[in-house]
């Protein structure tokens, strides 16, 4: 594909996901929830995001495109790992933390008015 | 080493634009800044993601969104990331005048950006929701802010960058520049996917 053809295919699909992340939102917040249920809304925005997300990489930062070793790659891998670590281990230690305190420690009722003074 | 050859030929035929694409030792060293910059925006996202609730009597992540708003700047931002590919792929091929016209739409399209992440700021920040409001507030100030940093400085970068266009042309080395830039720009993006849909999006469901 010529370079040029691939930025615009890229940005339409773009356009495209973002248009429909968008118009489901607007809708669930519309019917009152009542179409795209809670889960749907939530599956569909993570998934369009992924999609959005790989499309970009591949159109737009031309990740694949480079020739071996794919050093570019490697590096955003390795990124990628970490990420997933970072976010996902802080998620799941907070709320592990919360789970076993029985209280979340940053709501106002909970901090000892010690504090707040 | 094969590289290196590849190097000297994209050197003298720049009009190729599927070759020039190909990274040099620069723009391998400009791809690894930008993945560890993805680490310091996991750092802002993990910390967002743990304050969410903690809202403090203050606005709630639902209470920030506004779709039409958000989407707006989203289709912007989208926008500017398709034009600074138009302008890379113009400089590639030697053609000024068009690379000089995209990074303007390029550079208006990201003030414009700014501008209304600017106004939704001061909005939130007149009503009371400013950063100090609560640990939410704290976190969503700063995830956002700190992408629109990024945004602000890619915008001087940019205007640099075209000076030195206007006034040495598509050399080799300015091609450099435009090629980092362009990755900068489009990495930024590719943030914002997660930003408007995590932060603003999911912000009024979960």
């Amino acid at each position: 594909m010529n370079a040029a053809r691939k930025y615009i295919v890229g940005y339409t699909i773009c356009v495209a996901i973002t248009l429909c992340a968008f118009l489901l939102a607007q809708i669930y917040g519309q019917t009152q929830s009542e179409f795209p249920t809670r889960e749907m809304l939530v599956a569909a925005l993570v998934g369009l995001a992924v999609l959005q997300f790989i499309i970009q990489i591949v159109y737009f930062l031309h990740l694949g495109e480079e020739e071996k070793p794919r050093w570019n790659l490697a590096a955003f891998s390795f990124a990628l790992i970490v990420v997933v670590i970072l976010v996902g281990g802080s998620l799941w230690i907070m709320n592990h933390l919360e789970h076993n305190l029985h209280t979340n420690m940053f709501e106002e009722e909970n901090i000892p008015p010690q504090i707040l003074q | 080493m094969g590289a290196n050859a590849h190097e000297k030929v994209s050197k003298t035929r720049a009009s190729a634009p599927e070759r020039s694409l190909s990274r040099g030792r620069v723009t391998f060293g400009f791809w690894i800044y930008l993945m560890s910059d993805c680490v310091l925006f996991a750092a802002l996202f993990a910390t967002f993601v743990v304050l969410r609730g903690a809202t403090f009597g203050g606005a709630t992540p639902a209470e920030l969104v506004d779709v039409p708003f958000v989407f707006k700047e989203t289709i912007i931002l989208l926008t500017s990331s398709f034009t600074v590919g138009l302008a890379l792929l113009a400089a590639l091929q030697g053609r000024k005048i068009f690379t000089l016209a995209a990074l303007t739409v390029t550079l208006a399209l990201g003030a414009t950006f700014l501008m209304m992440e600017l106004s939704e700021f001061a909005h939130l920040i007149s009503e009371g929701n400013g950063p100090s409001r609560s640990a939410f507030l704290s976190a969503f100030f700063t995830l956002v802010g700190t992408h629109g940093a990024h945004v602000f400085f890619g915008a001087i970068w940019m205007i640099v960058l075209m000076a030195h266009i206007l006034t040495k042309g598509t050399t080799e080395g300015n091609l450099r520049k435009l090629t980092c830039l362009a990755l900068f720009w489009h990495f930024l993006d590719v943030i914002w996917i997660f930003i408007f849909t995590y932060v603003y999006l999911l912000g009024m469901v979960i």
